[in-house]
C-alpha cells in the first residue's frame, strides 16, 4: 500500500469519528462499571459487617477504607498519565507513594500504641487467606473492565500500565470488601490486602503485557 | 534560528490537530501529509543508528502513521504535537528493531533535531500489499481498497458496494484496527 493511500483510509476513518473520546472516559466508565459489579457480587455473597455504622467511628476502619479508597485514585490517576505516551513512568508513579506512605503511618502507629504481644493477633486477624480470596474475587470483573478502558491508551510500557491497571482493580475490589471485613488493624491490612492488591497488580502485569500492546 | 522554526511548525500543526478533532477533514489530511516527512527521516535515521539499512522505512513510517491515527484520543489539544508524534514514532521503531532481534535504547532527541528534508522514495510499504490485506475479512477489503486506492470517501464506497454508509465506516475501522494488529504480529 502506498502511504498516501493509507492516509485516504486514515481521513476517512476520521471523517467518521472526528474526536474519539478521551482514554479517562472509558476508564470512569470502567471504574463505575467495576464498582457496580463488584458490589452486586458483594451483595449476593458477603454482605456488608452488621456494626458498619459504628466501625465508621473507629480511626482503624476508617484508615482502612481511606487507604484503599486513595490507593484506587492515585492508581487511576497514574494510569491515565500512562496512556499517554510522552509519559515518564517513574515521574508519574510517584503518586502511588501516597497511600503507601499513608498505610507506613498507620502501622507504625499501629505499632507504637498497642503492646507488642497484641501483634500477632493483630496482624493475622480472624481469617487472612479468605479476605485475600474474596478481594481476588471482588477485582477480577473490574480488572477485565479495566483493561479494555485502557486499550484506548497508548504506554509507552503496556506491561506496567497493566500492573497500574491490576492496582487500580485490586484496591477497587478492597474498598468493596472492607465493608465486610472485621480486620481494622493496619498490621492487617499492610499484610492481607497488600498481598491480595499486589497479586492482582501482577495478574494486571501479565495481561497488560499482551492486551495493551499498541 | 532553528528551534524558532520547529515552534513554529508545531504550532501551525497543533491548530490543525484541533480543527481536526472538531471534524474539519482537510486540515486532518494536511497534518498526517506534513507529518509524513518527518516520520520518515526520524525512522530513517533510527534505522542507520542501529546499522539497518533503509529497507523496510516506509513499513514503520506507515505502522507510525497508522498508530497516530488509533491513538489520537492520547494527545491533549493543550499540549505540543511534535513531542507526542515522536514520542509514538519512537515506540513503533523500538517495537520494529526488537522484531529484527535488536534491543536498543535509541536517543530520540538526536533524531528530531533537523528538520525534515524531502528525501525521494517511493513511498511504497515494501510488505506485499496483498498478504497485508490478507488479515481483513472480503467486506473490509473491499471497504479499505476502494477508500485507499481509489480514493472515494465513505458515501462513495457505500454505493459502489451497495452498503449502508454507516456499515462501511464500521468496516473501515474494524480494518484499520485489524491492519495494527497484524503489522505487529506479522514479522515475527
Amino acid at each position: 500500500m502506498r502511504t498516501d493511500e493509507l492516509i485516504n483510509t486514515l481521513v476517512a476513518d476520521h471523517a467518521a469519528q472526528p474526536g474519539p473520546k478521551p482514554v479517562g472516559h472509558g476508564l470512569v466508565m470502567a471504574i463505575i462499571g467495576g464498582l457496580a459489579i463488584s458490589s452486586a457480587l458483594f451483595s449476593l455473597t458477603l454482605g456488608v459487617r452488621p456494626d458498619f455504622i459504628s466501625a465508621l467511628g473507629t480511626w482503624r476502619y476508617d484508615m482502612k477504607l481511606g487507604v484503599n479508597l486513595v490507593l484506587m485514585i492515585a492508581a487511576t490517576w497514574v494510569a491515565l498519565r500512562l496512556s499517554r505516551p510522552t509519559a515518564t513512568p517513574l515521574t508519574a508513579m510517584r503518586a502511588l507513594m501516597v497511600p503507601v506512605l499513608l498505610l507506613l503511618a498507620a502501622v507504625l502507629y499501629e505499632l507504637v500504641t498497642v503492646s507488642v504481644s497484641a501483634w500477632p493477633s493483630r496482624a493475622m486477624g480472624v481469617n487472612g487467606v479468605m479476605c485475600v480470596a474474596s478481594i481476588l474475587f471482588l477485582s477480577l470483573l473490574p480488572l477485565t473492565a479495566t483493561i479494555y478502558a485502557l486499550r484506548q491508551g497508548a504506554p509507552t510500557s503496556p506491561a506496567v500500565m497493566g500492573a497500574v491497571g491490576g492496582l487500580l482493580a485490586g484496591s477497587l475490589g478492597a474498598t468493596v470488601f472492607a465493608m465486610h471485613c472485621t480486620n481494622d488493624s493496619p498490621l492487617f491490612v499492610a499484610i492481607w490486602y497488600a498481598l491480595a492488591i499486589g497479586l492482582m497488580s501482577i495478574f494486571g502485569l501479565l495481561v497488560g503485557k499482551r492486551a495493551l500492546r499498541w | 534560528m532553528e528551534q524558532q522554526r520547529a515552534q513554529d511548525r508545531d504550532r501551525i500543526w497543533v491548530e490543525w490537530m484541533r480543527a481536526a478533532n472538531a471534524g474539519d477533514e482537510i486540515a486532518y489530511r494536511r497534518l498526517l501529509e506534513a507529518l509524513a516527512p518527518l516520520l520518515r527521516q526520524v525512522v530513517r535515521r533510527g534505522f542507520a543508528h542501529s546499522g539497518f539499512g533503509n529497507c523496510d522505512v516506509e513499513d514503520v513510517v506507515q505502522e507510525t502513521l497508522l498508530a497516530i491515527h488509533l491513538k489520537r484520543q492520547t494527545w491533549d489539544e493543550d499540549e505540543a504535537l511534535t513531542p507526542w508524534v515522536t514520542a509514538i514514532a519512537r515506540h513503533k521503531l523500538i517495537d520494529s528493531l526488537r522484531r529484527r532481534g535488536r534491543h536498543i535504547e535509541l536517543p530520540i532527541d538526536d533524531l528530531i533535531d533537523v528538520l525534515p528534508a524531502e528525501i525521494p522514495t517511493e513511498r511504497l510499504s515494501s510488505r506485499d500489499a496483498e498478504r497485508l490485506l490478507s488479515v481483513l475479512t472480503d467486506r473490509q477489503r473491499d471497504v479499505v481498497r476502494a477508500i485507499s486506492i481509489e480514493g472515494m470517501s465513505a458515501r462513495e464506497a457505500a454505493d459502489r458496494l451497495r452498503m449502508s454508509e454507516g456499515a462501511v465506516r464500521v468496516a473501515l475501522h474494524r480494518g484499520l484496527s485489524a491492519l495494527a494488529v497484524s503489522c505487529r504480529d506479522l514479522d515475527q
